[in-house]
């Protein structure tokens, strides 16, 4: 998946392990940046129903002088609390609002912006605070308007813009059953090594929830100096994104119910471009990747230039991949778009280059609007409004770098390679499932699959 | 200081033990009375600011260097004769 379970620590802490981060423009010279923890969620799952951490510290980080460091951070701190200690129920009857008294177990949060500049220390303002999730979309006589209930949730911050944290439908779509059974794309997999009969792919997550923390804000809040950037080609317009979860360093239990925790906050999941640390980096490194911050993704850039994936695409699938088969130079177009940002030149009207420094961030040309036809395919479909321009939630980012390591995006450096024919059409089938919707508004991401509802009947 | 045999270092939990040394983070002077053995009682005004759990974590028994992890920060320092005590305690 993008980032669900992707490592082997963080597979085991759910709550603090960052699924997805997107970043695309909206209107009114806004950026919306969303970030999802907590995969994986089985609508059904009470009586104890997902929620954040109260313990974890979750961070949005913008960078905005391509030295893959944070100028810009936006903190969120959750708190739970019980309303009724004798009930083992989530709720006693219909939850009509976010101050219901039959909702028995709610969380509330804050957020605090980190400003981050050479010349002076930290300076961090609290944009808001005690600002109310959502519940979980349990069914329809406990959550009967549950989209009501989301856009209650909705709230301002100070100097501009809008949060939102809660349970969200997964936006997310892959095929992990075939995907994780060496390498099948199902709609292909009559090639495979070991052959099947095509078929169409199958969406793992097209019922799973997530929870979600959006934030839409001006522009000018993010850019260096302040600026709205209008062209494309201008240093100042991009802007590199990614989220994180931090626990403290040291955790002891006093009772069963009781734990303390103190110390500097440890980062154990980051999360830029998709797929970077599920299938870049090895077992062995995932952990450490995790720990650490983009700047010190130079470490993991050999991996990027000789991706293992693409040396099993013409093992698994023989005869079909000859061309990659031969590519052993380094991916230099691999390394660009992960870990630089594409340089101007390379792209007529395009750039989103941060500079010499190797951090997998997602990099946002902010200076580029949004695409009245989205294409899935973003900038490898001709639209520079999508990924890796920032990511969308329509993005297909599975078949985008599927495609990219197959060879597909080798001639922006090599104008001799010819990407084999199946490099540009490979696939895992996923695109399109129709259950899965989105919002036309923040936090856009869609309303999360109830428990009574999921799985049907 | 009074000697800390293991049953009152363990009676005495995170917070016990870390009151102890929770005069550390207030700089030099306090780090060189503990270096030196002497240790000062902790004023009322300093038992009271430690408001939430303290941790010590011994990160090298060899050379005594500790690290105290108190609210969202960590501060390392060396007492060779505070980690044998912490050790000998422990057996």
């Amino acid at each position: 998946m993008s980032s669900h379970r992707e490592a082997p620590s963080i597979s085991k802490d759910p709550v603090a392990d960052n699924t997805d981060t997107y970043a695309f423009v909206t209107p009114d010279a806004t950026v919306t940046i969303i970030t999802n923890y907590v995969p994986a969620e089985v609508p059904a799952g009470g009586p104890n129903f997902y929620e954040f951490g109260d313990d974890v510290l979750y961070e949005i980080h913008i960078d905005n002088d391509g030295d893959g460091r944070p100028d810009v951070t936006y903190q969120f701190r959750f708190a739970t609390t019980i309303r009724n200690t004798d009930t083992f129920l989530y709720n006693t009857g219909p939850i009509t609002s976010l101050d219901s008294p039959t909702w028995n177990r709610r969380q509330t949060y804050s957020v605090t912006r980190v400003d981050e500049t050479q010349r002076e220390r930290a300076r961090t303002t609290l944009l808001a605070s005690g600002v109310p999730c959502p519940p979980c979309n349990i069914g329809p006589r406990s959550t009967p308007d549950y989209p009501a209930l989301a856009a209650a949730a909705v709230t301002s911050l100070t100097g501009g813009g809008w949060v939102f944290a809660g349970q969200r439908a997964d936006p997310f779509f892959v095929d992990l059953g075939s995907i994780f059974d060496l390498g099948t794309l199902r709609p292909f997999e009559s090639l495979h090594l070991i052959p099947m009969a095509n078929a169409s792919g199958v969406d793992t997550l097209k019922t799973s929830n997530v929870h979600t923390i959006a934030l839409r804000v001006p522009i000018a809040a993010l850019t260096r100096g302040g600026t709205v950037p209008t062209d494309p080609l201008g240093a100042g317009s991009v802007l590199g994104i990614w989220g994180s979860a931090s626990r403290q360093k040291a955790t002891v239990r006093t009772h069963p119910e009781s734990t303390h925790s103190a110390g500097p906050w440890v980062q154990v999941s980051r999360l830029g471009n998709p797929l970077f640390n599920e299938v870049i980096v090895p077992m062995a490194d995932k952990d450490r990747w995790n720990a650490l911050p983009p700047s010190a993704d130079a470490e993991f850039a050999k991996y990027v230039a000789q991706p293992e994936l693409a040396k099993l695409l013409p093992v698994l699938y023989p005869g079909v991949f000859p061309h990659l088969a031969g590519l052993t130079a380094d991916r230099a177009d691999l390394l660009a778009i992960l870990l630089t940002g594409i340089p101007p030149g390379i792209i007529p009207g395009f750039q989103n280059f941060t500079g010499s420094t190797q951090a997998d961030m997602l990099r946002l040309n902010v200076a580029i609007p949004p695409a009245a036809a989205p294409n899935r395919l973003g900038l490898v479909g001709g639209d520079p409004a999508g990924f890796p321009n920032g990511r969308r939630l329509t993005d297909d980012v599975v078949t985008i770098e599927l495609r990219a390591v197959a060879g597909v995006t080798y001639p922006l450096i090599d104008h001799g390679f010819v990407p084999d024919a199946a490099a540009g059409a490979i696939e895992d089938g996923t695109f399109g499932h129709p259950g899965r919707t989105l919002l036309n508004h923040f936090p856009y991401v869609g309303t999360p699959y109830s428990g009574y509802d999921v799985p049907a009947a | 200081m009074e000697p800390v045999s293991r049953r009152s270092f363990l009676s005495k939990g995170s917070l016990g033990a870390v009151g102890a040394i929770g005069a550390l983070s207030a700089g030099p002077v306090a780090l060189a009375a503990m270096a030196s053995g002497v240790e000062e009682p902790l004023s009322d005004e300093e038992v009271s600011a430690l408001t939430g759990p303290l941790f010590l974590h011994v990160r090298d028994a060899a050379s005594g260097e500790i690290e105290v992890l108190v609210d969202e920060s960590s501060v390392v320092f060396k007492d060779p004769a505070l980690v044998a005590r912490m050790l000998r305690a422990s057996k």
